[in-house]
């Protein structure tokens, strides 16, 4: 005894009967048998609508277009294969035997490692500087350096720092104003990066290797090469120009306002021509908060405003004015949606 | 179980691994990356934050070599490795287990939303029209559906990957064909 609805169904598709979704879903994942695969023709040929349907499925791509597998790896074999194998409490003390190379922590690059291993570095202590989420901190080095560390930075400089030469390594993002001595110049390695100068003011951002190193100058000049390649292969950056260096070492550059890059020195907190997606990262580390952006179009849309070291929930009303969007804050944790009609 | 060339030669990369081979552990990289990326953006909404969190598990599976899972787990292992550490990052985590709860409630109100979409859209673009409907699915059925048919992976491996059992995948399959297939109109 069948219902009403099934009898008119048999009548429209009499030669077709419908499709079981495991058929379906064998013939979608690959996985189907012959029969399967005729059993789907038969069912798509009889109808547009079906063909619609699994040809579309059928050519989803759910990949992501802009993986770039080489670059990933370098970037994840520095971390792994290629990193040192370090006794962990360097960063406290002195290492013992002498020859050893001076290991660097997880931000050495394999070219790295073979530079300081030819210059065999001699034992020697390191000072770390951090500055934590939510947090921007001025430092000034021995020779009086001034440096600001923005949110999620750090440096380290070894015992060694100011006797022949001057160098830091830095992991995140740092403002420097250079005390001029030319006799010792002022190198910053960051991630596969080697900067120097010698008496200027300019900004290094280097938080994820695998974003590459930015490199914008506010005042003199600085070099950019290679680790291990200053004095060949060097790009001079000089203010107004925005170097940048990818993981595999290629230098480009383009015109740029400094001050968007510069600007945190100074308690700017720049998101002025980023879209909503762009500014997250940089105000997710400026407050310590985490952003969530719960509608893919809200990301996309221009800010149109800079802020100026305000508390965060002035910038969070600005934003809900500026996007017409819900800005609700639970904690640390903050989502932005599209604004609901009712 | 009969045993192929593969599946061999997946032993032996697994021993190498575990012994610190680096080519080998190169070599499943390269062989996952894409795939783990593909899904972790499904988490994370941003290229960039998905590509640095499977990195971030490649570099932990380097650090903890010596309990690398048997060769025919592996590729579950990772994907899960890859789900948890999506979750960890926290902001969905939420959104999910809120889609959970609301999954049931939900059903009649996501086949309506995708009887709403206009059939001019499905003429004109079907694959924009196709992913608007996968769209309003809820994420725990886009992202099996994504590990079934674009992944290939069997029903028991993405049970693992998702912690829900072997029907539970079943369900969701079903459950997203029956939505999909409203939504092209092909009722029958």
């Amino acid at each position: 005894m069948s219902s009403p609805q099934r009898v008119s169904s048999n009548l429209q598709n009499p030669v077709t009967p419908d499709l079981d979704w495991q058929t379906l879903d064998r013939v979608l994942a690959g996985d189907a048998s012959a029969a399967d695969e005729d059993h789907v023709r038969a069912w798509v040929g009889a109808s547009p609508d079906r063909r619609l349907m699994v040809e579309s499925l059928l050519r989803r791509n759910g990949s992501l277009a802009s993986v770039d597998v080489d670059r990933a790896w370098q970037s994840v074999a520095s971390r792994t294969v290629s990193a040192p194998h370090v006794d962990r409490k360097w960063t406290i003390g002195w290492v013992a035997a002498a020859g050893v190379v001076i290991a660097v922590g997880s931000f050495i690059s394999a070219r790295m490692l073979r530079t300081s291993a030819q210059q065999v570095q001699i034992p020697t202590s390191w000072h770390e500087l951090s500055s934590p989420l939510g947090k921007r901190t001025i430092v000034t080095l021995p020779d009086s350096t001034r440096v600001v560390l923005n949110a999620e930075s750090s440096l380290r400089y070894s015992s060694m720092f100011g006797e022949r030469t001057r160098e830091v390594f830095l992991t995140g993002e740092a403002y420097f104003t250079v005390r001029a001595d030319s006799a010792r110049p002022f190198r910053v390695r960051a991630n596969n990066a080697e900067i120097q100068d010698v008496g200027t003011r300019f900004m290094v951002r280097a938080y994820d290797a695998a974003h590459g190193t930015l490199v914008v100058v506010d005042e003199g000049a600085v070099g950019i090469a290679s680790a291990g390649s200053l004095g060949h292969d060097t790009v001079v950056v000089t203010p107004g120009v925005l170097a940048r260096m990818s993981p595999s070492g290629a230098v480009t550059t383009m015109a740029t306002n400094a001050t968007k890059y510069v600007g945190f020195a100074n308690g700017l907190l720049a998101t002025s021509g980023l879209t909503l997606s762009e500014a997250v990262p940089v105000i997710e580390r400026w407050y310590d908060v985490k952003i969530y952006v719960a509608d893919p179009m809200l990301g996309r849309r221009p800010l149109a405003r800079d802020f100026h070291d305000e508390p965060l929930s002035n910038v969070l009303n600005a934003l809900g004015a500026l996007l017409d969007a819900d800005v609700r804050r639970s904690g640390r944790l903050v989502t932005i949606s599209p604004r609901s009609n009712n | 179980m009969f045993m192929g060339p593969n599946e061999l030669s997946s032993i032996d990369q697994n021993d190498r691994i575990q012994r610190g081979d680096s080519a080998a552990f190169e070599r499943l990289f390269r062989s996952h990356y894409d795939a783990l990326c593909s899904f972790a953006v499904r988490y994370t909404d941003s290229a960039a934050i998905a590509e640095e969190l499977v990195q971030d598990v490649f570099a932990r599976v380097w650090t903890d070599r010596s309990r690398w899972p048997a060769p025919q787990n592996q590729r579950a292992y990772l994907f899960t490795a890859v789900r948890n550490r999506a979750l960890n990052v926290g902001r969905r985590r939420q959104l999910e287990d809120d889609w959970i709860e609301a999954e049931t409630a939900l059903a009649h109100e996501e086949d309506e939303s995708a009887d709403a979409l206009s059939a001019a859209a499905m003429d004109s673009e079907p694959h924009i029209f196709l992913e608007r409907a996968v769209a309003s699915l809820p994420e725990r059925c886009r992202l099996v559906m994504h590990l079934r048919w674009h992944e290939s992976m069997s029903y028991a491996d993405i049970a693992a990957v998702m912690g829900i059992s072997t029907k539970g995948v079943e369900n969701q399959l079903s459950r997203g064909l029956r939505a999909l297939r409203r939504a092209f109109g092909v009722a029958h």
